[in-house]
């Protein structure tokens, strides 16, 4: 049988397959266990953590779309302080690279929960979730936006780090000063300008950019006439998101040199194909894990069917291939 | 969905997941022929799970006599499992929204007038509501009105919750659910995973909206 290798690297990092796992949507893998082998997985990517342990949004936090979900989890996770003491351990003792995802309201917290990460063992990278709301800026006026007036605002401040190159840059290259370890920053969707944001946290020295994020998204209990979610908003990911994402990755993607990775509602391995087709060294896999806790095991090991069938013997051969048509 | 499928096409199970409700298998108390050991309250398709509670307690000994079954819904045709609570011989009580059987209007309601019936002063009962406990599946409203119902007559309760899970495993923390919490450094409550921690939970740890 022919040889292939799935082997790709981003940064510092060598993934023995480009196949991760979303943050959020995986917990701190402990509960995975009983599913599959974590081993066969390319890399972990952590449930976001923040300096202080969160205890989250009310109920209702999630509600089910066509073809995908809303999610307003709200950042629940346990801290910096007790993951290191707690999950940490048992995560390193894996055996795949782990990526911590964190997230700062501050340009400052961003800088601190990375230093206190920064000095454990077992953390490989961080994955910078700038997509949470930005309390740096000054607050907008209530009533700003009801009626548009005669003159537009052009510059509003932006709702998070995501929407603003500015504010990205800030971020990559406070939390470049701090540590030498593989630095991917997660980029939101909800902007004009996708291309634009990648290229500044590549500027500013990140490793690696990994989109999308969740949309911003709403549904409306007609019954009730209030919105569904008790935080009203919340993050939208499924295959719904799928032709937008892979979009978003194909224009990134011929926009930097620095690798992408790419995910938005990867179920198989034929997406998970079609982000790499489009420029992605990695991807991962996120809400399809709660449709089915064994679908990564399933698309490592379609991957690795394809390659041997298209007589591919790496494949760092495909990424980015759909540019040759 | 699952009614659509056909003969012979494969379905991918996952379970069990979670607790389930825990009946008692002994008493120290001679039976009451007044008051039941265990009270069953459904409503809607939260009937069925409380079916397979009565059948599992009399395999395990308890007799017809000690479990009493209250079945709601909004009308006849959708009071599920009447026909094998009654091969089981349980006591059953039902209500229906439309009053096209039994009682007209909710469950609960007959439910507080059968514990009122059987509040006395006399000790032996006081002894024996005290070994009562009632087990509660169906829509949240319902779950939250026989809790007080259950609470008003110091009864233990456990009820079965229904959170929207996306995982059922305790991975996607969607399923939260706001419990007390002494410890906890928030406000005395915390967020319990109902798909993990529950969904049985007993009623007066849960914090209702």
């Amino acid at each position: 049988m022919m040889k292939t290798s799935l082997s790709v690297k981003v940064g510092k990092i060598t993934f023995k397959n480009p196949v991760l796992v979303a943050s959020g949507t995986f917990g701190y893998a402990e509960e995975f266990e009983r599913f599959f082998d974590l081993k066969t997985l390319g890399g972990i990517v952590t449930k976001t953590l923040t300096l202080k342990p969160r205890v989250g949004n009310p109920p209702q936090r999630v509600f089910e779309t066509p073809s995908g979900m809303l999610n307003a989890i709200g950042l629940q996770n346990v801290g910096v302080e007790s993951f290191i003491k707690d999950k940490l351990p048992f995560l390193s003792r894996i055996g795949v690279p782990i990526i911590a995802s964190v997230m700062g309201y501050s340009v400052e917290e961003f800088h601190k929960t990375v230093t206190a990460l920064d000095s454990a063992k077992g953390v490989d990278g961080y994955e910078l979730n700038l997509s949470c709301p930005n309390v740096d800026y000054e607050k907008q006026k209530p009533g700003a936006t009801k009626r548009a007036t005669d003159e537009v605002e052009v510059d509003r401040p932006a709702k998070m780090f995501a929407h603003d190159a500015r504010m990205i840059q800030e971020v990559v290259k406070a939390v470049r000063k701090v540590t030498q370890k593989t630095v991917i920053a997660k980029l939101g969707p909800d902007v004009s300008d996708i291309a634009g944001m990648a290229i500044a946290a590549e500027k500013s020295g990140a490793d690696a950019v990994s989109l999308i994020n969740t949309f911003i998204a709403m549904a409306i209990d007609t019954k009730t006439q209030k919105p569904v979610l008790k935080n009203k908003t919340g993050g939208l990911s499924g295959p719904c998101i799928k032709p937008i994402a892979v979009r978003m990755v194909w224009e990134v993607a011929r926009s930097v040199r620095i690798p992408v990775m790419g995910m938005g509602g990867i179920m198989n391995t034929k997406d998970a194909l079609e982000f790499i087709l489009a420029g992605a060294t990695c991807i991962q896999v996120g809400t399809a894990n709660f449709v089915n806790p064994q679908v990564c095991p399933e698309i490592i090991k379609g991957l690795e069917n394809h390659l041997r069938k298209q007589k591919i013997d790496g494949i760092t051969k495909l990424i980015g291939r759909v540019a040759d048509s | 969905m699952i009614s659509e499928k056909t003969k012979g096409e494969t379905l991918r199970v996952l379970g069990p997941l979670g607790n389930g409700f825990q009946y008692p298998l002994s008493s120290r108390l001679a039976d009451s022929n007044q008051v039941p050991r265990m009270i069953l309250v459904g409503g809607g398709v939260g009937v069925p799970p409380l079916y397979h509670l009565a059948r599992n307690s009399k395999k395990n000994g308890q007799k017809n006599k000690n479990i009493h079954v209250f079945i709601g819904a909004r009308q006849e045709s959708l009071l599920h499992c009447e026909k094998d609570f009654a091969k089981l011989g349980v006591k059953l009580h039902l209500a229906t929204d439309d009053g096209s059987r039994g009682f007209k209007g909710f469950v609960t309601q007959i439910l507080d007038e059968f514990l009122n019936s059987l509040r006395s002063s006399e000790k032996s009962l006081k002894e024996a509501l005290r070994d009562l406990s009632v087990y509660v599946c169906g829509p949240t409203p319902m779950l939250k009105a026989a809790s007080g119902i259950a609470q008003k007559f110091e009864l233990n309760c456990q009820v079965s919750v229904e959170e929207p899970m996306p995982c059922g495993f305790g991975a996607c923390l969607g399923c939260a659910i706001k419990i007390k919490d002494s410890q906890s450094r928030q406000k005395g409550f915390r967020y319990a995973m109902s798909c993990c921690e529950g969904p049985v939970f007993n009623s007066q740890e849960i914090l209702w909206d």
